[in-house]
């Protein structure tokens, strides 16, 4: 007669629950489920399973995160990733979410050693990805409609931005390193010097461009633009928030040019 | 609950595992294959270059969902998002096939980005059953159950795999999708007959077969363990047996997988070709001529 599964899936639960825990043991002796005898050993069967989870996670999180890997170099940014999968292990089974806690565990995890900025590149790096599967634009900006509007209504334009557009706050330096490293394979050591933490920043307009990633370098009083227009405060507004931080802001090309990369999808007038 | 095999997809069609440093060269040079497989979890993006590169793939090939993160057998509650993503990739691309893994892949709220077996049991084959149905209910179709490689067996397992996954098929109403070189695999680690685990299974349930390469590592204590790496070739031993399966199921839909150490496509494509002209053995032990 089987068994009621109503009874018996709580065993298998707790199987499932003492394998995983096993696999992700700092203690390599820590007890498997029984195992029926066959060829292979249970210590063994569990190194093979521990490699799988950690090898298939390191290679996800170094294709999404390819400076990183490059600047730490393989073995080290193995070792990071399987201690960062151990610590924040993930919690669904799609595993473009695997890094979505890389940043904060590598502020975490570098603090006041040399390699402190590759926190800012891995921060970057995960904004580069969210950008890169966010949702297409509903529309697009019906130019015409735009230049009819009258000037003494520009103030009252509230502009409807790309999903796939986002401002990045980075530590001076970060996009470089990122351009420089991004497409190098990660080697036996790091491919190249990582530089002391700064405190000085740069604005990044990221977004994209015919599917490839667009990255523009902003001023503040840019960054300070945008920021507003895509808090979806009216353009008057957004104006002066930029005029305040740069009063040499020209927000006329700023605006132009955000237009020209399909940032801006659609407006409306304040009513 | 209807099959959404459909014309588009013949069951002579081969085809190959589609992946990301491929993506560029398939849509330059087209190759001539029967249908494309891509992993369902890598599609779940909103918008950008993976949705519209799949749409392309799509208006040329059938094209088949292969899931690996639903952990189908796992007893963390069925993660709704993810199914949601899968119901809203289903729809718009409407693939000819969709599968998954009679595998576990969670527990208490982790995942490990593995395939695990399940202890055989007619606990965890109610357990899967009623998951499978879940899904399909969902998806609104009939969906395939792919078998997993192992290197270890459950003590507490009281039907063999082949049981299992026949009983699976009968009682979710689901399809199954035959990975020929993790049937080897298994059988070499867990010491079982490859031909009799693959005679078990319905001929009417299997729907796609797989074959993949695997690698011979050593074991700490001595010996050897085969993982189905998707790094190599398919073996020779593994197209034996595939050509003997082929005799028992007819034409099904063959796909072969690789994943590491990618090959340039030319050479995917012709290794998949490699594997449909391989010729059937004779209960001699001889290659029959093709």
């Amino acid at each position: 007669m089987p068994a009621d599964p109503a009874i018996t899936v709580p065993a298998l639960a707790e199987l499932q629950r003492a394998f995983a825990a096993a696999v992700f043991a700092r203690d390599r002796d820590l007890p498997v489920p029984p195992l029926a005898p066959g060829p292979v050993t249970p210590a063994t069967a569990l190194a093979v399973h521990r490699t799988n989870t950690r090898v298939g996670f390191a290679s996800a999180l170094a294709s999404a995160f390819p400076a990183v890997a490059a600047l730490m170099g393989r073995p080290e940014f193995e070792a990071m990733a399987w201690s960062y999968q151990r610590t924040r292990p993930p919690a669904c089974g799609d595993l473009f979410f695997a890094g979505q806690h890389l940043p904060a565990f590598l502020a975490t995890h570098l603090a006041g050693t040399a390699e402190e900025s590759l926190a800012g590149i891995a921060a970057l790096e995960w904004q580069i990805q969210c950008v890169m599967v966010a949702a297409d634009p509903a529309g697009s900006l019906d130019l015409e409609a735009l230049a009819e509007v009258p000037a003494a209504r520009h103030g009252d334009l509230c502009f409807a931005v790309s999903p796939a557009a986002a401002l990045h706050r980075a530590p001076a330096g970060t996009a470089s390193l990122w351009e420089r490293y991004r497409a190098v394979p990660p080697g036996d050591g790091p491919a190249g010097e990582v530089p002391a933490a700064t405190v000085e920043v740069e604005h990044l307009l990221l977004g994209r461009d015919g599917g490839r990633l667009a990255l523009r370098r902003l001023t503040a009083g840019e960054a300070a633009l945008l920021s507003a227009i895509i808090a979806g405060e009216p353009f008057g507004a957004a104006v002066d928030a930029g005029l305040a931080v740069d009063p040499d802001l020209e927000p006329g090309p700023v605006l132009a040019s955000v237009v020209q990369r399909g940032i801006i999808s659609g407006f409306r007038l304040r009513d | 609950m209807n099959s959404h095999v459909t014309a588009a997809l013949s069951a002579a069609s081969v085809g190959i595992g589609l992946r990301s440093p491929h993506h560029a060269g398939f849509l330059a040079t087209r190759p001539a294959v029967g249908f494309v497989e891509v992993h369902s979890e890598n599609f779940f993006a909103a918008g950008g270059p993976k949705p519209a590169f799949l749409a392309e793939v799509r208006r040329d090939y059938p094209v088949s969902f292969h899931g690996v993160g639903l952990s189908l057998g796992g007893t963390d509650p069925l993660d709704r998002h993810h199914l949601a993503q899968l119901k809203a990739l289903v729809d718009r691309f409407e693939p000819v096939l969709v599968s998954e893994h009679a595998c576990w892949s969670s527990a208490g709220g982790v995942h490990l980005n593995d395939l695990l077996p399940l202890p055989y049991t007619e606990a965890a084959l109610g357990h899967l059953a009623g998951r499978v149905r879940q899904v399909q209910d969902t998806l609104g179709r009939r969906i395939l159950v792919e078998n997993v490689s192992a290197c270890m067996a459950f003590a507490s397992a009281d039907l063999t795999e082949w049981e299992f996954l026949a009983a699976l098929a009968d009682r979710a109403d689901c399809d199954l999708l035959l990975d020929v070189n993790n049937v080897y695999v298994s059988s070499v680690n867990l010491g079982f007959d490859p031909w009799q685990y693959i005679e078990a299974l319905p001929v009417a349930r299997v729907r796609e077969i797989h074959l993949a390469g695997y690698t011979t590592l050593p074991a700490a204590e001595g010996g050897t363990v085969l993982v189905d790496t998707h790094s190599a070739p398919v073996a020779d031993v593994v197209l034996d047996l595939y050509a003997r399966t082929r005799a028992r199921f007819g034409a099904v839909p063959l796909l072969l997988e690789w994943d590491a150490d990618l090959p340039p496509l030319a050479d995917l494509v012709a290794e998949a070709e490699r594997a449909v002209a391989w010729p059937a053995v004779t209960a001699a032990g001889q290659r029959c001529a093709g």
